[in-house]
């Protein structure tokens, strides 16, 4: 089965040109926020899957970082949008990268050992680019909303810290 | 008072005065912070006594800890705007991590 990196997938969900065009820079505020919301909450999943068919303890280690951090970023979200008085909203980017999701999730579920902490591993490197990459160039410079803004300015350091860490595990596994 | 005893009085007080000038007084135990900002312990440095203090606070999101390498000491986990003081011991001269995200390094150096 060919490999799906969520970097192809998100590339591929950019390029679509359907009648009314889609482009994350068009995304409001409440939009932004929803994605970024949908994207902590996919690595979540990610997270509990290793943890559930890795036995590697730095999977494990890695995997529960995840959710401490992609869980705490959620909580400060959502109390900033409670403060605002506002609610995320649904958009196309969440529904694609969510369902980009399931494709990579149905791949890494088929995976057991060593290829599937390399796979996971692999995927949360090209994961975490991607975000970063959507959150620094198509996010942050068209946020409205200071507090919204500083925020994802501090989404984003997290996520970098959690690319390096990705990008030293793929290369540890690789030996 | 004799001219004897005047005499051991004023080299006891500039005795007094020289050890207090050199430092060798004893001194008040100090409390060092750390603050924990965009993934760095900030010093990345801590030189101490025995006896002082660290105080490390969290101010980032993510949680964090700061955990010695050679295991001899563990903040625990500081959520955002949590602190943690520990004192400083006699063994405690070592590198120490975050345990979660294990990039982040610091030092703590005894004084001499």
């Amino acid at each position: 089965m060919k490999s799906l990196t969520i970097t192809s997938l998100l590339l591929a969900t950019l390029a679509m040109t359907p009648a009314q065009a889609q482009s994350p820079s068009d995304l409001n505020d409440l939009e932004i926020a929803h994605v970024a919301y949908v994207a902590d909450n996919i690595d979540i999943r990610y997270a509990h899957l290793a943890l559930a068919l890795s036995e590697s303890p730095a999977i494990h280690e890695f995997a529960r970082t995840m959710i401490r951090d992609h869980t705490a970023v959620n909580t400060q979200a959502l109390a900033l949008l409670d403060k605002l008085g506002a609610s995320p909203q649904d958009n196309f980017l969440s529904q694609s990268l969510t369902a980009d999701s399931e494709k990579i999730i149905d791949e890494l579920a088929q995976l057991r050992g060593h290829e599937f902490d390399l796979r996971y591993a692999a995927n949360e490197l090209a994961y975490h680019s991607a975000v970063n990459n959507l959150v620094a160039n198509a996010f942050i410079p068209n946020i409205e909303n200071d507090e919204v803004r500083t925020l994802f300015e501090a989404g984003l350091e997290i996520f970098r810290a959690h690319e390096k860490h990705a990008k030293a595990m793929v290369e540890s596994l690789r030996g | 008072m004799s001219l004897g005893e005047r005499l051991v009085r004023v080299m006891a007080v500039a005795m007094a005065l020289a050890f207090n000038s050199l430092g060798l007084a004893n001194a008040s135990p100090v409390n060092h912070v750390v603050e924990i900002r965009s993934f760095k312990f900030v010093p990345e440095t801590v030189t101490a006594n025995p006896g002082d203090t660290i105080t490390w606070i969290n101010r980032d999101i993510a949680p964090h800890t700061a955990s010695s390498n050679d295991g001899n000491w563990d903040t625990g986990v500081l959520v955002q705007n949590a602190s943690k003081t520990l004192v400083v011991e006699q063994q405690w001269a070592s590198d120490y991590i975050c345990q979660f995200h294990p990039a982040m390094k610091g030092k703590v150096v005894l004084a001499d």
